[in-house]
C-alpha cells in the first residue's frame, strides 16, 4: 500500500512537470499549427541558466529561477523571430517550420554540448529533497510535493491569464483562427512572441525540476518527446488535454518503473502513443481539423 | 580497400538510405524521422543472419531490407492515417522504441555494447552495384503512375482522393518501399563496419538523412543524391571537428528553410534541366 | 432509373443545417443547374455526393447503388468526377502531368512500374496522348508543359475540367467553373460544357452564379437556400419563382 501510494505521488509529480512542458508546446501548436521540436531546447536553456546562476551567484533559488525563466522566455522569442517568423511570413507550408524547428533544437542542444560539455551536472541542492511523511500513510520526498505545487501554481496562473486577460482572449481567438484574429486588429507578431515567451517560461520551470530529478546535461531536452506524447494523448492544441495526458503519462511511467521494470518505462510511454493513435488519433480532447473544400 | 574506396562505399550506402527518405518525405510529403529504425532493423538482421546462421550475405541483405519493409508496412497501416505533426512524433517514438528494444534484448542483439564480428561483405563492387540497381528502380518508380500518385498525395491529398486514389494505401506503399531501401542500406552498413551498435541508429542518423533530403530539394531525386554526396564528403573532411558537425547540421537546416526552402534543386531533376519547356 | 438520386439528404455541422432534407435526381445525359445564394449548401451537396462527408440523414444512390456510406476513393471509380470551387490543382506538376494523374484507366502493375517493362511504355504513352487530347479539348494544349501553379487563372479552371474528364466519368460535377472568368472565357466554357454533354454523353451538374450561363446550358435547375431546395424547374420557371427571387434579392418589406 505504501509503495502504491508512493508511486502514485511520484507519477503525479512527474506528470505535473511534464504538464508544464506539454502545455507550452500545445499552446504553440494551437496558434501556429505546427510542432515546435525546439521546445526541448527552451527546457535545457532554463536548466543551464539556473545551474550557472546558482553556482556563480550563490544559492538563491528565487534569483536563479527568475533569471532562468526570463532567459528561456527570451530565447524562445528569439528562436521564433530568427527561425520561424521569416518562414511563416513567406509560406503556410508547416513542413518548413517543422524542419526549421528540428534544426533549432539541434543547434541549441549542441551549443550546450560545446559550451558546457556533455557531463552530467547536479544542480546545487537548493530545492529540498528530504523525505516527508504524509498523513502517516506513506513517505514521499519534499521534491515531489514541491514540483507538484509549483506546477499547479504556474498552470493556474496560465489558466487565469488565458481566461481573464486581454491577451489571453487574443490567444483564444488566434487559436481558433489566426488569420481572422489578425484581421480583427490583433497584432499577430506580438501575440506569437507572447505565446513563445510563455512557452519558454513554462519549459524552464519544467527544466529546473527535471534537472534536479535527472541531473542536467545537454540532451535533457530529449525528454520533451514524452511531453509531445502527452500532448498527443491529451489532444494536440488542447491545454487541458495536455495536462491530463501528462498526468496519465507520469502515472504510467512511475507505476511501470515501480512495479514492472525500470527499463520498460519508456516503452510504456511509446505504447501509450501507439494506442492513442490507433484508438483515438485526435487524443482525448483534441479537435479534428476540418478542411474547407 | 583504401581510404577512397571506403568513402565511395559510404557514399553508396548513404545514397541508398537517402533515396528511401526522399521517396517518403520529398515525393510523398510524409515528414518522418523514423528511418534510422529501419536501417537498424536491416543491419541487425543481416548481421545476425550472416554471423549466427551462416546465411549468404546477399540473402542476408535482402532479408534485412524485407524485414524493414514488413515492419514499415505494419506500422504504417495504423499510423499513416495521421497527418503531419502527429506522424512525425510517432516516427520519433518509433526510432526510440526500436533503439530501446535493441539495447535491451541482449540475448539476440548483444545489447548496447554492440554486435561485432560481421563479415565484411560490403566491398566496393557490391556497394556500387546495389546503388546502381536501386537507383534505377527508384527513378523508374517515380516516373510511373505510382510516382504521380505519391506526388498527388503530397501536393493535395484531398484532391488525390477525389481522383479515386486510396491515399492511405499509397502512403503506406511509399513507407514500405522507403523502409526496404533503409533496411538494405543498414545491412550494407553492417557489412562495411563489421560492427553495429544501437547508438549508430539514433535520432542523429535520422536527422542526417532528413537534412540531406531537405538540402537537396524536397521532390528532387538528383538533388537528394547530390546533397548526400556533398554532406557525406563534408562530414569526412571535417571529422576532426566532429563535435561541431551536429551544430552545423542544425544551422544548415534552419538556414535552408529560412533562405531557400526548396533546397539545391527544388523539385527539378538534374537530368531534366536541359529539356526545353 | 435516374443516374443519381438524392433522397432526404441532410448534413449538420455543429448546430448548422448545411443541407436540409434535400431531394432531387438527375437522368443520364441531362445537364442540371444547382443555384442558390452563397452559403446555401451547394458545395456541401457535391461533397456529400463524392463521399467527403458522411451523411447525417437520407440516401444517395448512383446507378441504383447506395453510395451514402462510401469514401471518395470508392465512389469516384464508379464514374463520378468533380471540380473545385477553389481550384485544387497540383501546382508543381505540369498541365499534362496533372491530367495524367487522373488517367487511371491506363494501369499497370507495381513490378512493371519498377522495371519499366511490360505495359509501362504502352500505358504511359496512351495516357500522355489522352491527356494531350483533353488539353486540346479545353483549349490549353499550348501550355501543356507549364507548371500548373503558374498558369493564368482561366487556364487553371480549364485544366481542372480536363483533369476531371480524364477520369472518363458518367457524372461530372462542376463547382463554379466560370468563377473569375471574363465574358469571352465564359462563352468558351459554355461551348465546352455543351460539347461535353453532347459529344461525350456525360451527365453534368453545374453549380454557378453566372446566371446567363446557367439559364443557357441547363434545361433544368434546382435552387437551394439555407440547405433546402426551394425551387426546381426550367429556367423560365425559376426566373419568376417568388422564393428564388426572395432568396437572391431579399424580401420586399
Amino acid at each position: 500500500m505504501g509503495t502504491l501510494a508512493q508511486q502514485l505521488i511520484n507519477g503525479i509529480s512527474l506528470g505535473s512537470v511534464y504538464a508544464l512542458i506539454a502545455v507550452g508546446y500545445s499552446l504553440v501548436y494551437s496558434i501556429l499549427l505546427f510542432s515546435n521540436f525546439a521546445h526541448g531546447g527552451f527546457l535545457v536553456i532554463g536548466g543551464y541558466i539556473c545551474y550557472y546562476t546558482l553556482t556563480a551567484l550563490g544559492n538563491n533559488i528565487w534569483v536563479a529561477g527568475g533569471l532562468s525563466l526570463l532567459g528561456a522566455g527570451i530565447a524562445a522569442v528569439l528562436t521564433e523571430r530568427i527561425a520561424y517568423k521569416p518562414i511563416r511570413e513567406r509560406t503556410n507550408i508547416t513542413l518548413y517550420l517543422l524542419i526549421a524547428s528540428l534544426g533549432m533544437s539541434i543547434v541549441i542542444e549542441n551549443i550546450f554540448v560545446i559550451v558546457a560539455g556533455g557531463r552530467f551536472r547536479a544542480l546545487p541542492p537548493v530545492i529540498p529533497t528530504n523525505p516527508v511523511h504524509l498523513f502517516g500513510l506513506t513517505t514521499t520526498s519534499a521534491f515531489d510535493l514541491l514540483s507538484l505545487v509549483v506546477a499547479f501554481v504556474f498552470l493556474t496562473a496560465l489558466q487565469l491569464f488565458i481566461v481573464k486577460s486581454k491577451w489571453g482572449l487574443a490567444i483564444r481567438a488566434a487559436a481558433f483562427d489566426l488569420k481572422t484574429a489578425g484581421l480583427m486588429g490583433i497584432n499577430v507578431n506580438m501575440l506569437i512572441s507572447i505565446v513563445f515567451f510563455v512557452a519558454g517560461v513554462l519549459a524552464a520551470v519544467g527544466g529546473i525540476f527535471l534537472s534536479v530529478r535527472y541531473t542536467l546535461y545537454p540532451q535533457l531536452g530529449g525528454i520533451t518527446i514524452k511531453a509531445f506524447v502527452a500532448a498527443v494523448v491529451g489532444g494536440l492544441g488542447s491545454l487541458p488535454g495536455a495536462v491530463v495526458g501528462s498526468l496519465i503519462l507520469g502515472l504510467a511511467e512511475m507505476l511501470t518503473a515501480g512495479f514492472i521494470s525500470s527499463q520498460l518505462r519508456d516503452l510504456v510511454v511509446f505504447s501509450l502513443l501507439v494506442i492513442t493513435l490507433l484508438v483515438k488519433p485526435t487524443g482525448l480532447f483534441g479537435k479534428k481539423p476540418t478542411e474547407k473544400v | 580497400m583504401g581510404y577512397i574506396g571506403g568513402i565511395i562505399i559510404l557514399l553508396c550506402i548513404n545514397a541508398i538510405a537517402v533515396m528511401g527518405v526522399s521517396l517518403l518525405t520529398g515525393f510523398t510529403g510524409i515528414f518522418t524521422l523514423g528511418h534510422a529504425a529501419y536501417m537498424a532493423l536491416g543491419a541487425y538482421t543481416a548481421g545476425i543472419l550472416t554471423v549466427e546462421h551462416g546465411v549468404h550475405w546477399f540473402l542476408a541483405i535482402m532479408a534485412g531490407g524485407l524485414l524493414a519493409m514488413i515492419v514499415a508496412y505494419l506500422i504504417g497501416i495504423p499510423t499513416l492515417k495521421l497527418m503531419g505533426d502527429y506522424y512525425a512524433i510517432a516516427s520519433i517514438g518509433l526510432v526510440e522504441s526500436i533503439r530501446l528494444i535493441l539495447e535491451n534484448w541482449q540475448s539476440v542483439t548483444r545489447g548496447a555494447r554492440g554486435y561485432p564480428g560481421i563479415e565484411g561483405f560490403t566491398t566496393l563492387p557490391v556497394a556500387v552495384a546495389f546503388f546502381f540497381v536501386l537507383a534505377i528502380i527508384m527513378v523508374n518508380l517515380i516516373n510511373s503512375r505510382y510516382g504521380r500518385a505519391f506526388k498527388a498525395c503530397r501536393d493535395d491529398y484531398l484532391a488525390a482522393s477525389l481522383l479515386g486514389y486510396n491515399t492511405a494505401r499509397y502512403r503506406v506503399l511509399s513507407l514500405a518501399v522507403s523502409g526496404f531501401y533503409c533496411g538494405v542500406a543498414g545491412a550494407l552498413l553492417a557489412g562495411f563496419m563489421s560492427f553495429i551498435q544501437p547508438v549508430m541508429f539514433d535520432m542523429m542518423k535520422s536527422t542526417e538523412l532528413t537534412s540531406m533530403v531537405v538540402f537537396g530539394g524536397l521532390g528532387s531525386l538528383s538533388g537528394t543524391l547530390l546533397a548526400s554526396v556533398i554532406i557525406t564528403l563534408v562530414t569526412e573532411l571535417f571529422r576532426p571537428i566532429s563535435q561541431y558537425r551536429m551544430l552545423i547540421y542544425g544551422g544548415v537546416l534552419v538556414a535552408i528553410m529560412v533562405l531557400r526552402p526548396e533546397g539545391i534543386m527544388g523539385s527539378k531533376e538534374l537530368w531534366n534541366l536541359r529539356r526545353k519547356r | 432509373m435516374a443516374l443519381l438520386e438524392l433522397t432526404d439528404v441532410s448534413k449538420f455541422f455543429g448546430g448548422v443545417k448545411a443541407v436540409d432534407s434535400l431531394s432531387f435526381s438527375i437522368e443520364k445525359g441531362e445537364t442540371l443547374g444547382l443555384i442558390g445564394p452563397n452559403g446555401a449548401g451547394k458545395t456541401t451537396v457535391f461533397n456529400l455526393i463524392t463521399g467527403l462527408y458522411p451523411l447525417d440523414g437520407g440516401k444517395i444512390t448512383f446507378k441504383g447503388e447506395d453510395i451514402s456510406q462510401m469514401k471518395p476513393h470508392e465512389i469516384i471509380p464508379k464514374g463520378i468526377a468533380r471540380t473545385f470551387q477553389n481550384l485544387r490543382l497540383f501546382p508543381r506538376a505540369s498541365s499534362v502531368e496533372n491530367v495524367m494523374t487522373a488517367c487511371r484507366k491506363e494501369s499497370y502493375s507495381f513490378i512493371e512500374a519498377l522495371t519499366h517493362l511490360g505495359r509501362w511504355r504502352y500505358c504511359e504513352r496512351n495516357a500522355r496522348e489522352r491527356a494531350m487530347k483533353l488539353l486540346e479539348l479545353v483549349g490549353i494544349a499550348d501550355r501543356a508543359h507549364q507548371a500548373a501553379g503558374t498558369l493564368p487563372y482561366g487556364h487553371q479552371r480549364k485544366l481542372e475540367i480536363a483533369r476531371a474528364l480524364a477520369l472518363e466519368p458518367e457524372l461530372l460535377l462542376l463547382d463554379e467553373p466560370a468563377a473569375g472568368m471574363n465574358p469571352e472565357e465564359v462563352d468558351e466554357l459554355n461551348a465546352l460544357i455543351r460539347r461535353i454533354s453532347r459529344e461525350l454523353g456525360i451527365t453534368i451538374i453545374v453549380i454557378e452564379h453566372h446566371m446567363e450561363l446557367v439559364m443557357e446550358i441547363c434545361p433544368r435547375i434546382v435552387c437551394m437556400n439555407f440547405g433546402a431546395k426551394i425551387a426546381e424547374g426550367s429556367p423560365a420557371e425559376i426566373q419568376c419563382h417568388p422564393e428564388v427571387l426572395a432568396a437572391y434579392l431579399g424580401e420586399e418589406v
